[in-house]
Formats: C-alpha cells, sequence, structure tokens
C-alpha cells in the first residue's frame, strides 16, 4: 500500500512534550516559544524514517491516510 | 521576615472576588519589571505546575460485593494483575504493572487500565476467591466486565510525583538504552530529561514552606491534597517530591495518558498544578527562580554500576541549557535534548488553577506539617546477604 508522506499528530492524545524533536534526523519537528510542536511536511521524511512514530511514548503520532480516502482513526 | 499576608486573609479576598492570581510565569516577569517587594505585595497567589510520567501510580478501588459473596486471591484487569491483599473486595493496580500476557508486556499495562477506566471504558475483570476456606466469602470465582460507573469508591494515589529536578542522561556505550526518561542514544547521540524546570511546584518552594502535607493542589483537574513526602525524596540533593491523593472520578481524562517508554516500562502521564501564596518576601524570593538557577547534572546511563546510588556524573547544566534544545558536553560534543515533561500541558494547568480560584471554586489550606528538610537520612541502596547467623 502506498501511503502519503504526511505526518500528523493526534490533537487529542499529544501533550507537545517535545520527545520527539530530539529524534528527527532532518529537523522537521521543532517546538515553538509557546511549547506547542510543528511538522514541517517539506522537510519530513515519512514514510521513509517514521522515527517520531516509533518513538512517541503515547501513541501520539501517525501517517496520514487522508489523501489516498483512507483514515487512520 | 515580615508577614505580608495570612491564608485566611487570602481566602477571605478569593471569596470576595479580589484575590490577585497569576501564573508563576507571570509572577518571574512581574518581580523583574516592578522588584521583588513590588511584587509581592500586589500579588496574593502565584500558581505553578508540572506535567511528567511517573510510575509511582496507581488506584485504589471498592469494587462492591458480589452474591454470594467472594473474598479476592488475587484479581485481573484486562489481565493486569492488582494487588488485593487486603479487605475482601478492594483492589489497587499500580500504573507500572504489566500485563500477564508477556507478548503484550508493557504494551497494555496498569497505566493503560487507568486510563481506560477513567474514559469509562468498558474493562475485563476476574478474579479468584478463597472458596469454602473462607466461611464468610464461600464463592470461588467472578468474572465480569466493568466500567467505573460500576465500582464504589475509587482513589487515585500518586506515590512520587513533582520531582524537584531530576538528572539528564546520555548514553556513551554502542548499544541504545531505555530509560524512565526516554530513550537514549548510543555514542553520545542524544540527551533525555525530565521537569519542568522554574514553573515546577517544587523549585519555587525548595525549603518547603508552603508545600507540605494538607496542601490543597490540583492533579490532572482534581482537587487532590499532599498526604506526606514521595518514596525517594531527597530534599538533600535537590530532589524533593511528593505523594498526593485525590478522587479518581473528578479526575480530567484530557490531562491523564498511558505511556510506554521502549526498553523500560510503563508509566502514566499526570499533571499537577499548585498554589503558591505570596506570605512573606521569602516566598515571593523562592518564586522568582530561573531556569539558569536551577542546576542539575548529567549522567551516563551507560554504566551498570551504581556510584553512591547513582549513575556517575558527567558534567553539570542547568535548565536553561536543556530547554534550549542542546547541550555541550565536556568534550566538546553538542548533543540534541529533549523532555518527556509537557511544558505545554503545565501551563494549561496553571491556567486552569488560577481560573478556579478566581472563580471562587478552590481555597488554599494550610499546610499541617512540612515534608522532611535536610538533614534527612540518605536514600540506602539495598542490602543483599547471602546467609544470616542468628546469634
Amino acid at each position: 500500500m502506498i501511503i502519503n508522506k504526511k505526518m500528523e499528530s493526534y490533537g487529542h492524545r499529544c501533550v507537545n512534550c517535545g520527545y520527539c524533536v530530539s529524534f528527527c534526523p532532518v529537523g522537521a519537528i521543532t517546538k515553538s516559544e509557546n511549547g506547542i510542536i510543528h511538522f514541517n511536511q517539506k522537510k519530513c521524511k515519512a514514510p521513509v524514517c517514521q522515527n517520531c512514530i516509533s518513538r512517541c511514548v503515547i501513541n501520539a503520532l501517525a501517517l496520514s491516510f487522508k489523501d489516498q480516502g483512507l483514515t487512520n482513526d | 521576615m515580615g508577614q505580608i499576608r495570612t491564608i485566611d486573609e487570602i481566602n477571605e479576598k478569593i471569596a470576595k472576588g479580589e484575590a490577585v492570581v497569576i501564573s508563576v510565569d507571570e509572577f518571574k516577569k512581574l518581580s523583574r519589571a516592578e522588584g521583588l517587594q513590588r511584587a509581592a505585595e500586589k500579588v496574593d497567589v502565584v500558581t505553578c505546575a508540572t506535567f511528567s510520567p511517573t510510575c509511582g501510580t496507581g488506584i485504589m478501588m471498592n469494587l462492591g460485593h458480589t452474591n454470594p459473596p467472594i473474598k479476592f486471591r488475587d484479581a485481573y484487569f484486562n489481565n493486569v494483575r492488582a494487588y488485593t491483599g487486603f479487605t475482601s473486595v478492594d483492589a489497587y493496580i499500580g500504573s507500572d504493572q504489566p500485563n500477564e500476557d508477556e507478548a503484550v508486556g508493557i504494551k497494555y499495562s496498569g497505566a493503560s487500565v487507568i486510563e481506560d477506566l477513567l474514559n469509562k471504558k468498558i474493562v475485563h475483570f476476574k478474579s479468584k476467591g478463597f472458596g469454602k476456606d473462607c466461611h464468610s466469602y464461600p464463592r470461588d470465582e467472578v468474572e465480569t466486565y466493568l466500567t467505573l460507573d460500576d465500582l464504589n469508591e475509587v482513589f487515585f494515589i500518586a506515590h512520587r510525583f513533582c520531582v524537584q529536578k531530576g538528572s539528564a542522561y546520555v548514553n556513551s556505550s554502542y548499544r541504545i538504552i531505555g530509560t524512565y526518561k526516554g530513550i537514549v542514544l548510543p555514542f553520545l547521540g542524544n540527551c533525555v530529561y525530565t521537569g519542568t524546570g522554574e514553573i515546577n511546584p517544587l523549585a519555587n518552594d525548595p525549603e518547603g514552606e508552603v508545600i507540605g502535607i494538607g496542601t490543597r493542589v490540583l492533579l490532572s483537574g482534581a482537587q487532590a491534597y499532599i498526604i506526606g513526602e514521595g518514596t525517594q525524596h531527597n530534599p538533600e540533593k535537590g530532589s524533593s517530591s511528593t505523594m498526593i491523593r485525590c478522587r479518581f472520578r473528578d479526575m480530567d481524562p484530557a490531562y491523564l495518558r498511558a505511556a510506554v517508554f521502549e526498553h523500560y516500562a510503563s508509566s502514566l502521564y499526570i499533571g499537577l498544578a499548585v498554589p503558591i501564596p505570596i506570605l512573606n518576601i521569602r516566598i515571593a524570593k523562592n518564586c522568582s527562580v530561573r531556569d539558569d538557577e536551577i542546576e542539575t547534572v548529567v549522567r551516563d546511563a551507560a554504566c551498570q554500576e551504581l556510584w553512591e546510588g547513582m549513575k556517575p556524573i558527567i558534567c553539570k547544566v542547568n535548565y536553561k541549557d536543556l530547554k534550549s534544545g542542546s547541550i555541550a558536553l565536556p568534550n566538546g560534543i553538542v548533543v540534541p535534548c529533549s523532555s518527556v515533561s509537557s511544558i505545554f500541558m503545565a501551563r494549561k494547568m496553571m491556567t486552569k488553577l488560577s481560573d478556579l480560584i478566581k472563580n471562587k471554586q478552590f481555597y488554599l489550606t494550610p499546610c499541617l506539617e512540612r515534608l522532611p528538610q535536610p538533614p534527612y537520612q540518605s536514600l540506602k541502596l539495598m542490602k543483599i546477604i547471602t546467609e544470616v547467623h542468628p546469634k
């Protein structure tokens, strides 16, 4: 199955701890001054990498399937 | 030290809707802009918070009697074992208890059961009794499905939470190492730490002047009480902690998450917001502490041997360095660092507590007894002996 490379956080589950930031090899995840995590979709290498997905301790991250008409819910 | 106000006076102002309540972030800015004395005179209460994963939590519950009655010999919630070594139908489930199925292990643990119960999900329950050995509780076993609404009293207990500050970890070995702060990458690949630094409640009251036994606090949305010092409370090393208790049903699922720390264990994210009454200038001064004044140490997680009860120290850092996203080690290597604690959620909790106080829904309590202060018994390693020679 081909999946879209869009990385998403489950807004209801993510606590914005920023633990994923230091594991991103391309610096696509950043933490803003107010503590909120941002994904730079252009820099992100998903689905090749997925480092942040495997590291997130509360399963708050997933690849988005929405563009293929699939859902990750 | 001159008294500025008392807790009774603050509670009177809360009742009239006149109390000045701000977050500790705002208080630090105010004291820098207008001076400590002026800030202390202006502000009645400062709210501090932390939001971190902790293994030291669990829920104590009463499940109600069966008919005919049973006395639990064991108990399993979604195949996670609970402790039942007390009264007939009471059980305690700890967040760090792994699943009985080894293939599942820490992926669905006590923390997951606690989260599911709070979210009103259906949980499978089974227990064996003592049967005919126990005349008053003759039932042999019970198996059913439960939700939180089916239980009687349920209390949430945090045995060790709100640790003042913790060590950061790096890893000098060639293997990844799982810790309670997250994965530490090999060859000094990263640095992990916990804690919210200058907004942590105990960092703003290091002498335990106002945070002690009996202090009313907000634990993941529920009004709770500090019931003592946490396990491994170590004020001498700036590592104080608290033990807290609240009604589980009052907790808000938005502030509670089960977590899985790869190659380590399961854990539970909870948040604690504490009101600090500005009673005198010393308390105000403590509340103006900044990240660059809170020092901690970086330890090497790779070392299997403990030195003075802890992993060996690599260097000293402060929370400003850690929060900057990278630190420089003594050998010149700059490593990225990240925390599993959430400052974003902690700030949300501070705002929530401020709003509750302003809306007259939260009043302050005096601390009945201070948490133990230095000199305090230092933490001992376990004594391991192979033989006992009776006298």
